[in-house]
Protein backbone atom coordinates (compact mmCIF):
# COMPACT_ATOMS: atom_id res chain seq x y z
CA UNK A 1 0.00 0.00 0.00
CA UNK A 2 2.86 2.35 -0.76
CA UNK A 3 1.97 5.95 -1.47
CA UNK A 4 3.75 5.88 -4.82
CA UNK A 5 1.50 3.22 -6.28
CA UNK A 6 -1.66 4.12 -8.09
CA UNK A 7 -3.20 0.73 -7.65
CA UNK A 8 -6.88 0.66 -6.77
CA UNK A 9 -7.64 -3.06 -6.89
CA UNK A 10 -5.14 -5.84 -6.41
CA UNK A 11 -5.78 -9.57 -6.29
CA UNK A 12 -3.26 -12.30 -5.67
CA UNK A 13 -4.00 -15.99 -6.16
CA UNK A 14 -7.61 -15.25 -5.43
CA UNK A 15 -9.79 -18.28 -4.85
CA UNK A 16 -13.50 -18.53 -4.07
CA UNK A 17 -14.85 -21.87 -3.10
CA UNK A 18 -18.40 -23.13 -3.01
CA UNK A 19 -19.28 -26.12 -0.94
CA UNK A 20 -21.83 -27.98 -3.01
CA UNK A 21 -23.18 -29.68 0.06
CA UNK A 22 -24.32 -26.30 1.28
CA UNK A 23 -26.55 -25.57 -1.65
CA UNK A 24 -29.22 -22.98 -1.38
CA UNK A 25 -32.64 -23.87 -0.10
CA UNK A 26 -31.57 -27.10 1.36
CA UNK A 27 -33.83 -28.73 3.87
CA UNK A 28 -33.29 -30.90 6.90
CA UNK A 29 -34.79 -33.99 5.26
CA UNK A 30 -32.25 -33.68 2.46
CA UNK A 31 -29.38 -33.61 4.96
CA UNK A 32 -30.78 -36.48 6.97
CA UNK A 33 -31.11 -38.50 3.78
CA UNK A 34 -27.49 -37.68 2.94
CA UNK A 35 -26.32 -38.73 6.37
CA UNK A 36 -28.26 -41.98 6.12
CA UNK A 37 -26.80 -42.71 2.71
CA UNK A 38 -23.39 -41.86 4.11
CA UNK A 39 -22.82 -38.99 1.67
CA UNK A 40 -22.21 -36.30 4.21
CA UNK A 41 -19.58 -38.21 6.08
CA UNK A 42 -17.22 -38.15 3.11
CA UNK A 43 -14.19 -35.91 2.96
CA UNK A 44 -14.89 -32.21 2.74
CA UNK A 45 -12.86 -31.88 -0.43
CA UNK A 46 -15.19 -34.04 -2.44
CA UNK A 47 -18.00 -31.58 -2.94
CA UNK A 48 -15.93 -28.45 -3.29
CA UNK A 49 -16.15 -26.30 -6.32
CA UNK A 50 -13.75 -23.47 -7.01
CA UNK A 51 -15.67 -20.70 -8.75
CA UNK A 52 -12.40 -18.75 -8.94
CA UNK A 53 -8.91 -20.09 -8.57
CA UNK A 54 -5.48 -18.55 -8.70
CA UNK A 55 -6.65 -15.23 -10.11
CA UNK A 56 -4.14 -12.38 -9.86
CA UNK A 57 -4.43 -8.93 -11.34
CA UNK A 58 -4.03 -5.28 -10.49
CA UNK A 59 -5.95 -2.27 -11.64
CA UNK A 60 -4.63 1.26 -11.49
CA UNK A 61 -6.46 4.52 -11.03
CA UNK A 62 -8.45 5.51 -14.11
CA UNK A 63 -8.39 2.07 -15.67
CA UNK A 64 -11.37 0.24 -17.09
CA UNK A 65 -11.20 -3.52 -16.79
CA UNK A 66 -13.37 -5.62 -19.05
CA UNK A 67 -14.07 -9.08 -17.69
CA UNK A 68 -15.10 -11.62 -20.31
CA UNK A 69 -15.84 -15.31 -20.24
CA UNK A 70 -18.63 -17.77 -20.86
CA UNK A 71 -21.43 -18.70 -18.51
CA UNK A 72 -20.17 -20.03 -15.22
CA UNK A 73 -16.65 -18.78 -15.80
CA UNK A 74 -16.67 -16.87 -12.53
CA UNK A 75 -17.32 -13.32 -13.77
CA UNK A 76 -20.10 -12.60 -11.28
CA UNK A 77 -18.17 -14.25 -8.49
CA UNK A 78 -15.23 -11.96 -9.23
CA UNK A 79 -17.50 -8.91 -9.14
CA UNK A 80 -19.02 -9.96 -5.84
CA UNK A 81 -15.56 -10.47 -4.39
CA UNK A 82 -14.42 -7.00 -5.46
CA UNK A 83 -17.62 -5.61 -3.96
CA UNK A 84 -16.71 -7.34 -0.70
CA UNK A 85 -19.84 -9.50 -0.59
CA UNK A 86 -17.78 -12.69 -0.87
CA UNK A 87 -14.71 -13.28 1.23
CA UNK A 88 -11.71 -14.95 -0.47
CA UNK A 89 -11.23 -18.60 0.49
CA UNK A 90 -7.67 -18.48 -0.84
CA UNK A 91 -5.29 -15.68 -1.71
CA UNK A 92 -6.34 -12.10 -1.19
CA UNK A 93 -8.02 -9.13 -2.80
CA UNK A 94 -7.89 -5.54 -1.70
CA UNK A 95 -9.44 -2.30 -2.86
CA UNK A 96 -7.30 -0.20 -0.51
CA UNK A 97 -10.27 1.19 1.33
CA UNK A 98 -12.17 2.32 -1.74
CA UNK A 99 -15.84 1.51 -1.76
CA UNK A 100 -16.81 -0.78 -4.59
CA UNK A 101 -20.48 -1.22 -5.34
CA UNK A 102 -22.20 -3.41 -7.82
CA UNK A 103 -24.65 -1.45 -9.91
CA UNK A 104 -27.80 -3.47 -10.08
CA UNK A 105 -31.26 -2.39 -10.92
CA UNK A 106 -33.37 -2.41 -7.81
CA UNK A 107 -33.55 -6.09 -7.12
CA UNK A 108 -33.63 -5.24 -3.41
CA UNK A 109 -36.86 -3.23 -3.57
CA UNK A 110 -39.43 -3.65 -0.84
CA UNK A 111 -42.75 -3.76 -2.70
CA UNK A 112 -44.82 -2.42 0.22
CA UNK A 113 -42.71 0.70 0.61
CA UNK A 114 -43.01 3.75 -1.60
CA UNK A 115 -40.42 4.70 -4.18
CA UNK A 116 -39.09 7.39 -1.89
CA UNK A 117 -38.81 4.99 1.02
CA UNK A 118 -37.03 2.47 -1.17
CA UNK A 119 -34.46 5.08 -2.19
CA UNK A 120 -33.88 5.71 1.48
CA UNK A 121 -33.60 2.01 2.28
CA UNK A 122 -31.21 1.32 -0.61
CA UNK A 123 -28.95 4.17 0.44
CA UNK A 124 -29.03 3.00 4.05
CA UNK A 125 -27.96 -0.48 2.96
CA UNK A 126 -24.92 1.14 1.35
CA UNK A 127 -24.10 2.61 4.75
CA UNK A 128 -25.11 6.22 4.12
CA UNK A 129 -26.26 8.38 6.99
CA UNK A 130 -29.37 10.55 7.13
CA UNK A 131 -27.71 13.78 5.87
CA UNK A 132 -26.18 12.17 2.80
CA UNK A 133 -29.45 10.39 2.03
CA UNK A 134 -31.52 13.56 2.41
CA UNK A 135 -29.16 15.34 0.03
CA UNK A 136 -29.37 12.68 -2.66
CA UNK A 137 -33.13 12.02 -2.50
CA UNK A 138 -34.29 14.89 -4.73
CA UNK A 139 -31.72 14.38 -7.52
CA UNK A 140 -32.61 10.68 -7.63
CA UNK A 141 -36.34 11.36 -7.76
CA UNK A 142 -35.89 13.98 -10.45
CA UNK A 143 -33.68 11.77 -12.58
CA UNK A 144 -36.09 8.85 -12.32
CA UNK A 145 -38.92 10.96 -13.85
CA UNK A 146 -41.40 9.17 -11.63
CA UNK A 147 -43.12 12.36 -10.53
CA UNK A 148 -45.89 11.82 -8.02
CA UNK A 149 -45.57 8.04 -8.34
CA UNK A 150 -42.56 8.32 -6.08
CA UNK A 151 -45.06 8.37 -3.18
CA UNK A 152 -46.77 5.17 -4.38
CA UNK A 153 -45.71 1.68 -3.28
CA UNK A 154 -43.16 0.08 -5.61
CA UNK A 155 -45.52 -2.89 -6.01
CA UNK A 156 -47.68 -0.66 -8.22
CA UNK A 157 -44.81 0.22 -10.58
CA UNK A 158 -44.36 -1.10 -14.09
CA UNK A 159 -41.14 -2.89 -14.99
CA UNK A 160 -39.91 0.22 -16.76
CA UNK A 161 -40.61 2.42 -13.74
CA UNK A 162 -38.76 0.03 -11.48
CA UNK A 163 -35.79 -0.05 -13.84
CA UNK A 164 -35.72 3.75 -13.99
CA UNK A 165 -35.82 4.07 -10.23
CA UNK A 166 -33.18 1.35 -9.82
CA UNK A 167 -30.89 3.02 -12.33
CA UNK A 168 -31.31 6.42 -10.70
CA UNK A 169 -30.49 5.07 -7.25
CA UNK A 170 -27.52 3.04 -8.45
CA UNK A 171 -25.94 5.89 -10.39
CA UNK A 172 -26.52 8.67 -7.87
CA UNK A 173 -24.87 6.96 -4.94
CA UNK A 174 -21.43 7.25 -6.55
CA UNK A 175 -19.18 4.40 -5.55
CA UNK A 176 -15.44 4.98 -5.90
CA UNK A 177 -15.01 1.76 -7.82
CA UNK A 178 -17.74 1.12 -10.32
CA UNK A 179 -18.77 -2.47 -10.93
CA UNK A 180 -21.04 -2.87 -13.92
CA UNK A 181 -22.89 -5.96 -14.96
CA UNK A 182 -23.91 -5.08 -18.52
CA UNK A 183 -26.25 -2.28 -17.64
CA UNK A 184 -25.65 0.79 -19.64
CA UNK A 185 -29.07 2.11 -20.44
CA UNK A 186 -32.65 1.40 -19.49
CA UNK A 187 -36.12 2.61 -20.36
CA UNK A 188 -37.42 4.25 -23.51
CA UNK A 189 -35.25 5.99 -26.09
CA UNK A 190 -35.04 9.33 -24.32
CA UNK A 191 -34.35 7.84 -20.93
CA UNK A 192 -31.79 5.52 -22.50
CA UNK A 193 -29.93 8.49 -23.90
CA UNK A 194 -30.05 10.28 -20.58
CA UNK A 195 -28.90 7.20 -18.74
CA UNK A 196 -25.93 6.59 -20.99
CA UNK A 197 -24.93 10.22 -20.50
CA UNK A 198 -25.17 9.69 -16.76
CA UNK A 199 -23.10 6.54 -17.15
CA UNK A 200 -20.35 8.47 -18.98
CA UNK A 201 -20.33 11.09 -16.26
CA UNK A 202 -20.08 8.44 -13.58
CA UNK A 203 -17.29 6.65 -15.38
CA UNK A 204 -15.30 9.82 -15.73
CA UNK A 205 -15.46 10.36 -11.99
CA UNK A 206 -14.85 6.82 -10.75
CA UNK A 207 -11.44 5.73 -9.48
CA UNK A 208 -11.65 2.56 -11.54
CA UNK A 209 -14.26 0.59 -13.40
CA UNK A 210 -14.84 -3.10 -13.86
CA UNK A 211 -17.31 -4.13 -16.56
CA UNK A 212 -18.57 -7.63 -17.06
CA UNK A 213 -19.79 -8.45 -20.52
CA UNK A 214 -20.73 -11.34 -22.74
CA UNK A 215 -20.35 -9.03 -25.66
CA UNK A 216 -16.75 -8.15 -26.55
CA UNK A 217 -17.68 -5.39 -29.01
CA UNK A 218 -19.60 -3.69 -26.30
CA UNK A 219 -16.65 -3.08 -24.02
CA UNK A 220 -13.87 -2.72 -26.60
CA UNK A 221 -14.24 1.06 -26.78
CA UNK A 222 -13.91 1.74 -23.09
CA UNK A 223 -11.64 -0.98 -21.73
CA UNK A 224 -7.99 -0.27 -20.96
CA UNK A 225 -7.37 -3.80 -19.82
CA UNK A 226 -9.13 -7.11 -20.27
CA UNK A 227 -9.40 -10.19 -18.13
CA UNK A 228 -10.60 -13.47 -19.60
CA UNK A 229 -11.91 -16.07 -17.23
CA UNK A 230 -12.39 -19.68 -18.13
CA UNK A 231 -13.89 -22.08 -15.62
CA UNK A 232 -12.76 -19.91 -12.74
CA UNK A 233 -9.18 -19.55 -13.92
CA UNK A 234 -7.36 -16.72 -15.59
CA UNK A 235 -7.08 -17.49 -19.26
CA UNK A 236 -5.65 -14.14 -20.31
CA UNK A 237 -4.96 -10.72 -18.87
CA UNK A 238 -3.71 -7.61 -20.57
CA UNK A 239 -4.23 -5.65 -23.78
CA UNK A 240 -8.00 -5.44 -24.38
CA UNK A 241 -7.86 -5.31 -28.18
CA UNK A 242 -5.96 -8.58 -28.48
CA UNK A 243 -7.83 -10.43 -25.76
CA UNK A 244 -11.28 -9.30 -26.81
CA UNK A 245 -10.46 -10.19 -30.40
CA UNK A 246 -9.33 -13.65 -29.38
CA UNK A 247 -12.39 -14.11 -27.20
CA UNK A 248 -14.71 -13.00 -30.01
CA UNK A 249 -12.99 -15.43 -32.37
CA UNK A 250 -13.56 -18.24 -29.93
CA UNK A 251 -17.24 -17.40 -29.58
CA UNK A 252 -17.58 -17.44 -33.38
CA UNK A 253 -15.82 -20.78 -33.55
CA UNK A 254 -18.06 -22.26 -30.89
CA UNK A 255 -21.14 -21.01 -32.74
CA UNK A 256 -19.99 -22.54 -36.00
CA UNK A 257 -19.41 -25.85 -34.28
CA UNK A 258 -22.89 -25.68 -32.83
CA UNK A 259 -24.29 -25.04 -36.29
CA UNK A 260 -22.26 -27.85 -37.77
CA UNK A 261 -23.65 -30.24 -35.21
CA UNK A 262 -27.18 -29.07 -35.87
CA UNK B 1 -3.30 -17.18 -30.26
CA UNK B 2 -2.27 -18.89 -27.08
CA UNK B 3 -1.79 -16.12 -24.58
CA UNK B 4 -2.94 -18.50 -21.91
CA UNK B 5 -0.78 -17.41 -19.03
CA UNK B 6 -1.03 -14.07 -17.31
CA UNK B 7 1.64 -11.52 -18.09
CA UNK B 8 3.74 -11.24 -14.94
CA UNK B 9 4.10 -7.51 -15.53
CA UNK B 10 0.37 -7.16 -15.03
CA UNK B 11 0.32 -8.99 -11.74
CA UNK B 12 -0.02 -6.85 -8.62
CA UNK B 13 3.11 -4.84 -8.02
CA UNK B 14 2.07 -4.26 -4.45
CA UNK B 15 1.98 -6.76 -1.70
CA UNK B 16 -1.58 -7.91 -1.22
CA UNK B 17 -1.78 -8.77 2.40
CA UNK B 18 -3.42 -12.03 3.22
CA UNK B 19 -6.26 -11.59 5.68
CA UNK B 20 -5.06 -12.19 9.24
CA UNK B 21 -6.05 -15.55 10.73
CA UNK B 22 -9.68 -15.35 11.64
CA UNK B 23 -10.70 -15.12 15.22
CA UNK B 24 -14.31 -15.42 16.15
CA UNK B 25 -14.05 -12.84 18.90
CA UNK B 26 -12.33 -10.32 16.64
CA UNK B 27 -15.02 -10.91 14.00
CA UNK B 28 -17.76 -10.39 16.58
CA UNK B 29 -16.25 -7.10 17.76
CA UNK B 30 -15.80 -5.93 14.16
CA UNK B 31 -19.43 -6.81 13.45
CA UNK B 32 -20.64 -4.80 16.44
CA UNK B 33 -18.59 -1.79 15.31
CA UNK B 34 -20.10 -2.11 11.84
CA UNK B 35 -23.59 -2.22 13.34
CA UNK B 36 -22.83 1.05 15.10
CA UNK B 37 -21.78 2.56 11.75
CA UNK B 38 -24.97 1.27 10.12
CA UNK B 39 -27.27 2.50 12.89
CA UNK B 40 -29.20 4.58 10.43
CA UNK B 41 -30.04 1.45 8.42
CA UNK B 42 -31.08 -0.25 11.64
CA UNK B 43 -33.42 2.60 12.53
CA UNK B 44 -34.87 2.72 9.05
CA UNK B 45 -35.49 -1.03 8.95
CA UNK B 46 -37.32 -0.86 12.29
CA UNK B 47 -39.58 1.92 11.11
CA UNK B 48 -40.26 0.37 7.72
CA UNK B 49 -41.02 -2.97 9.32
CA UNK B 50 -43.55 -1.30 11.64
CA UNK B 51 -45.01 0.61 8.72
CA UNK B 52 -45.47 -2.28 6.32
CA UNK B 53 -46.81 -4.71 8.90
CA UNK B 54 -50.39 -3.50 8.75
CA UNK B 55 -50.01 -1.53 5.52
CA UNK B 56 -52.84 -3.26 3.69
CA UNK B 57 -55.31 -3.67 6.53
CA UNK B 58 -58.37 -1.53 7.13
CA UNK B 59 -57.76 -1.13 10.85
CA UNK B 60 -54.02 -0.49 10.46
CA UNK B 61 -52.34 0.46 13.70
CA UNK B 62 -55.44 -0.47 15.68
CA UNK B 63 -54.25 -4.06 15.32
CA UNK B 64 -51.55 -3.24 17.83
CA UNK B 65 -54.26 -3.03 20.47
CA UNK B 66 -56.52 -5.67 18.98
CA UNK B 67 -53.93 -8.41 18.58
CA UNK B 68 -53.21 -9.02 22.28
CA UNK B 69 -56.85 -8.39 23.25
CA UNK B 70 -58.36 -10.81 20.75
CA UNK B 71 -55.78 -13.44 21.51
CA UNK B 72 -56.53 -13.09 25.22
CA UNK B 73 -60.29 -13.30 24.61
CA UNK B 74 -59.83 -16.65 22.90
CA UNK B 75 -58.14 -18.06 25.98
CA UNK B 76 -60.49 -16.34 28.41
CA UNK B 77 -63.35 -17.97 26.53
CA UNK B 78 -61.64 -21.34 26.54
CA UNK B 79 -60.31 -21.43 30.10
CA UNK B 80 -62.57 -19.03 31.96
CA UNK B 81 -65.91 -19.75 30.36
CA UNK B 82 -65.76 -23.28 28.96
CA UNK B 83 -63.49 -24.88 31.56
CA UNK B 84 -64.80 -22.68 34.39
CA UNK B 85 -61.31 -22.03 35.69
CA UNK B 86 -59.42 -18.85 36.60
CA UNK B 87 -60.45 -16.05 38.95
CA UNK B 88 -62.21 -12.74 38.30
CA UNK B 89 -59.04 -11.02 37.06
CA UNK B 90 -58.19 -13.96 34.82
CA UNK B 91 -58.32 -11.81 31.62
CA UNK B 92 -55.55 -9.56 32.98
CA UNK B 93 -53.63 -12.59 34.14
CA UNK B 94 -53.77 -14.02 30.62
CA UNK B 95 -52.93 -10.79 28.80
CA UNK B 96 -49.91 -10.23 31.02
CA UNK B 97 -48.67 -13.71 30.13
CA UNK B 98 -49.49 -13.53 26.45
CA UNK B 99 -47.74 -10.27 25.65
CA UNK B 100 -44.60 -11.55 27.35
CA UNK B 101 -44.76 -14.82 25.45
CA UNK B 102 -45.47 -13.07 22.15
CA UNK B 103 -42.42 -10.86 22.54
CA UNK B 104 -40.33 -14.01 22.70
CA UNK B 105 -42.06 -16.19 20.13
CA UNK B 106 -42.97 -13.56 17.55
CA UNK B 107 -39.77 -11.65 18.20
CA UNK B 108 -37.46 -14.57 17.51
CA UNK B 109 -39.62 -15.87 14.65
CA UNK B 110 -39.50 -12.45 12.99
CA UNK B 111 -35.75 -12.30 13.48
CA UNK B 112 -35.42 -15.56 11.59
CA UNK B 113 -37.81 -14.80 8.74
CA UNK B 114 -36.75 -11.16 8.49
CA UNK B 115 -33.13 -12.18 7.97
CA UNK B 116 -33.81 -14.66 5.21
CA UNK B 117 -36.24 -12.29 3.51
CA UNK B 118 -33.43 -9.82 2.78
CA UNK B 119 -31.47 -12.36 0.77
CA UNK B 120 -31.36 -10.15 -2.32
CA UNK B 121 -29.62 -7.43 -0.36
CA UNK B 122 -27.22 -9.87 1.28
CA UNK B 123 -26.16 -11.12 -2.13
CA UNK B 124 -25.39 -7.64 -3.45
CA UNK B 125 -24.30 -5.22 -0.79
CA UNK B 126 -21.84 -5.42 2.04
CA UNK B 127 -23.40 -4.57 5.37
CA UNK B 128 -23.34 -6.09 8.85
CA UNK B 129 -25.91 -8.85 8.58
CA UNK B 130 -26.81 -8.70 12.25
CA UNK B 131 -28.62 -5.44 11.48
CA UNK B 132 -31.42 -7.57 10.01
CA UNK B 133 -32.35 -9.64 13.10
CA UNK B 134 -31.67 -6.63 15.32
CA UNK B 135 -34.18 -4.52 13.44
CA UNK B 136 -36.84 -7.19 13.90
CA UNK B 137 -36.30 -7.38 17.63
CA UNK B 138 -36.43 -3.58 17.75
CA UNK B 139 -39.86 -3.66 16.15
CA UNK B 140 -40.99 -6.43 18.50
CA UNK B 141 -39.84 -4.42 21.54
CA UNK B 142 -41.86 -1.42 20.40
CA UNK B 143 -44.86 -3.69 19.98
CA UNK B 144 -44.37 -4.99 23.48
CA UNK B 145 -44.18 -1.50 24.97
CA UNK B 146 -47.45 -0.67 23.29
CA UNK B 147 -49.18 -3.86 24.39
CA UNK B 148 -47.88 -3.40 27.93
CA UNK B 149 -49.41 0.06 28.11
CA UNK B 150 -52.70 -1.41 26.90
CA UNK B 151 -52.45 -3.99 29.67
CA UNK B 152 -52.06 -1.29 32.32
CA UNK B 153 -55.15 0.48 31.00
CA UNK B 154 -57.43 -2.52 30.68
CA UNK B 155 -56.46 -3.63 34.20
CA UNK B 156 -58.17 -0.57 35.67
CA UNK B 157 -61.77 -1.83 35.21
CA UNK B 158 -60.65 -4.94 37.11
CA UNK B 159 -59.68 -2.81 40.08
CA UNK B 160 -55.96 -3.09 39.35
CA UNK B 161 -54.45 0.37 39.22
CA UNK B 162 -50.99 1.06 37.78
CA UNK B 163 -48.33 1.56 40.45
CA UNK B 164 -44.65 2.43 40.53
CA UNK B 165 -43.98 -1.30 40.59
CA UNK B 166 -44.93 -1.41 36.91
CA UNK B 167 -41.63 0.34 36.16
CA UNK B 168 -39.89 -2.84 37.26
CA UNK B 169 -41.22 -4.40 34.05
CA UNK B 170 -38.32 -2.63 32.30
CA UNK B 171 -35.52 -4.72 33.84
CA UNK B 172 -37.68 -7.82 33.38
CA UNK B 173 -38.24 -7.12 29.71
CA UNK B 174 -34.55 -6.34 29.31
CA UNK B 175 -33.66 -9.83 30.54
CA UNK B 176 -36.25 -11.26 28.19
CA UNK B 177 -34.87 -9.31 25.24
CA UNK B 178 -31.37 -10.62 25.91
CA UNK B 179 -32.72 -14.18 25.91
CA UNK B 180 -34.81 -13.60 22.78
CA UNK B 181 -31.86 -12.04 20.94
CA UNK B 182 -29.63 -15.00 21.75
CA UNK B 183 -32.18 -17.56 20.58
CA UNK B 184 -33.09 -15.43 17.56
CA UNK B 185 -29.49 -14.90 16.42
CA UNK B 186 -28.75 -18.60 16.65
CA UNK B 187 -31.87 -19.64 14.75
CA UNK B 188 -31.53 -16.86 12.14
CA UNK B 189 -28.14 -18.24 11.11
CA UNK B 190 -29.32 -21.83 11.33
CA UNK B 191 -32.29 -21.06 9.11
CA UNK B 192 -30.04 -19.82 6.30
CA UNK B 193 -28.70 -23.37 6.04
CA UNK B 194 -31.91 -25.21 6.87
CA UNK B 195 -35.04 -23.49 5.72
CA UNK B 196 -37.28 -25.80 7.73
CA UNK B 197 -36.31 -23.94 10.87
CA UNK B 198 -39.20 -21.47 10.89
CA UNK B 199 -41.77 -24.22 10.44
CA UNK B 200 -40.26 -26.29 13.18
CA UNK B 201 -40.05 -23.26 15.48
CA UNK B 202 -43.81 -22.77 15.31
CA UNK B 203 -44.40 -26.19 16.81
CA UNK B 204 -41.65 -25.95 19.37
CA UNK B 205 -43.03 -22.58 20.46
CA UNK B 206 -46.49 -24.04 20.76
CA UNK B 207 -45.17 -26.63 23.18
CA UNK B 208 -43.22 -23.91 24.96
CA UNK B 209 -46.41 -21.90 25.30
CA UNK B 210 -48.14 -24.68 27.22
CA UNK B 211 -45.02 -25.41 29.25
CA UNK B 212 -44.93 -21.78 30.38
CA UNK B 213 -47.28 -20.27 32.96
CA UNK B 214 -49.27 -18.21 30.44
CA UNK B 215 -52.71 -19.68 31.06
CA UNK B 216 -52.12 -21.00 34.58
CA UNK B 217 -50.06 -20.06 37.66
CA UNK B 218 -46.85 -21.94 38.50
CA UNK B 219 -48.60 -23.23 41.65
CA UNK B 220 -50.70 -25.70 39.64
CA UNK B 221 -47.57 -27.56 38.52
CA UNK B 222 -47.25 -30.71 40.69
CA UNK B 223 -44.56 -30.43 43.36
CA UNK B 224 -42.41 -33.26 42.00
CA UNK B 225 -42.10 -31.60 38.57
CA UNK B 226 -41.59 -28.13 40.02
CA UNK B 227 -37.77 -28.04 39.90
CA UNK B 228 -37.76 -29.29 36.34
CA UNK B 229 -40.48 -26.83 35.41
CA UNK B 230 -38.52 -23.90 36.81
CA UNK B 231 -35.72 -24.59 34.34
CA UNK B 232 -37.96 -22.83 31.82
CA UNK B 233 -36.94 -19.15 32.04
CA UNK B 234 -40.54 -18.14 31.41
CA UNK B 235 -41.56 -19.82 34.66
CA UNK B 236 -39.63 -16.94 36.23
CA UNK B 237 -40.24 -14.14 33.74
CA UNK B 238 -44.01 -14.34 33.35
CA UNK B 239 -44.82 -14.45 37.11
CA UNK B 240 -42.40 -11.52 37.53
CA UNK B 241 -44.50 -9.39 35.17
CA UNK B 242 -47.63 -10.36 37.09
CA UNK B 243 -45.99 -9.50 40.40
CA UNK B 244 -45.24 -5.95 39.32
CA UNK B 245 -48.49 -5.31 37.43
CA UNK B 246 -51.17 -7.17 39.36
CA UNK B 247 -49.78 -7.81 42.84
CA UNK B 248 -47.84 -4.56 43.27
CA UNK B 249 -44.92 -6.36 44.80
CA UNK B 250 -41.27 -6.99 44.04
CA UNK B 251 -40.51 -9.92 41.71
CA UNK B 252 -38.21 -12.75 42.75
CA UNK B 253 -34.93 -10.97 42.04
CA UNK B 254 -32.83 -14.01 42.91
CA UNK B 255 -34.51 -16.15 40.27
CA UNK B 256 -34.42 -13.25 37.79
CA UNK B 257 -30.68 -12.86 38.31
CA UNK B 258 -30.15 -16.52 37.45
CA UNK B 259 -32.30 -16.17 34.31
CA UNK B 260 -30.39 -12.99 33.41
CA UNK B 261 -27.04 -14.78 33.75
CA UNK B 262 -28.25 -17.67 31.59
CA UNK B 263 -29.70 -15.28 29.02
CA UNK B 264 -26.39 -13.44 28.68
CA UNK B 265 -24.63 -16.74 28.02
CA UNK B 266 -27.28 -17.63 25.42
CA UNK B 267 -26.85 -14.24 23.75
CA UNK B 268 -23.07 -14.50 23.57
CA UNK B 269 -23.20 -18.02 22.13
CA UNK B 270 -26.02 -17.19 19.73
CA UNK B 271 -24.27 -14.08 18.48
CA UNK B 272 -20.93 -15.81 18.02
CA UNK B 273 -22.68 -18.54 16.03
CA UNK B 274 -24.34 -15.91 13.85
CA UNK B 275 -21.04 -14.10 13.24
CA UNK B 276 -19.28 -17.38 12.49
CA UNK B 277 -21.86 -18.34 9.86
CA UNK B 278 -22.19 -14.90 8.33
CA UNK B 279 -19.51 -15.22 5.58
CA UNK B 280 -21.52 -18.07 4.06
CA UNK B 281 -24.79 -16.19 3.85
CA UNK B 282 -24.02 -14.53 0.51
CA UNK B 283 -23.13 -17.89 -1.00
CA UNK B 284 -26.25 -19.65 0.22
CA UNK B 285 -29.18 -17.31 0.05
Amino acid sequence: MSASSNIVIAARDLGIKYDLRLKRRRTLSHTIAQVIRGDASGSLGRDEFWALQGVSFALERGEVLAVVGGNGSGKSTLMLTIAGVLRPDAGALTTFGHSATLLTLGSGFQPDLTGRENIHLNAAFLGFGPEKIAASLEPIIEFSELGRFIEAPVSTYSTGMRARLGFSIATHLEPQILLLDEILGVGDASFKEKSSEKMDELMSRAQAIVVVSHNPQFVRDIATKALWLERGKLRALGDPAAILEEYAAEIRKARQQMKAVA
Amino acid sequence: MTSTSADPALAPAVDVAEAPPRSIVRDAVAELRAVARYRHLLRYLVSSSLKTEHANTVLGFLWWVLDPLLLASVYVLLVGVLLQRGGPDFPIFVVAGIIAWELFSKGSLNMVSGTVRKEASMRQVVFPKSVLPLSEIGAAAIHWAFAFSVLLVIAIPFGIYPSAYALLALPIVLVQLVLTLGVGFFLSAFNIFFRDTTRLMQYVFRIGFYLSPVLYPVSVVPERFRDLYLLNPFATLIPAYRDVVMEHRLPDFGALAIVAGGSIVVLILGYLFFVRCQPWFAKLV
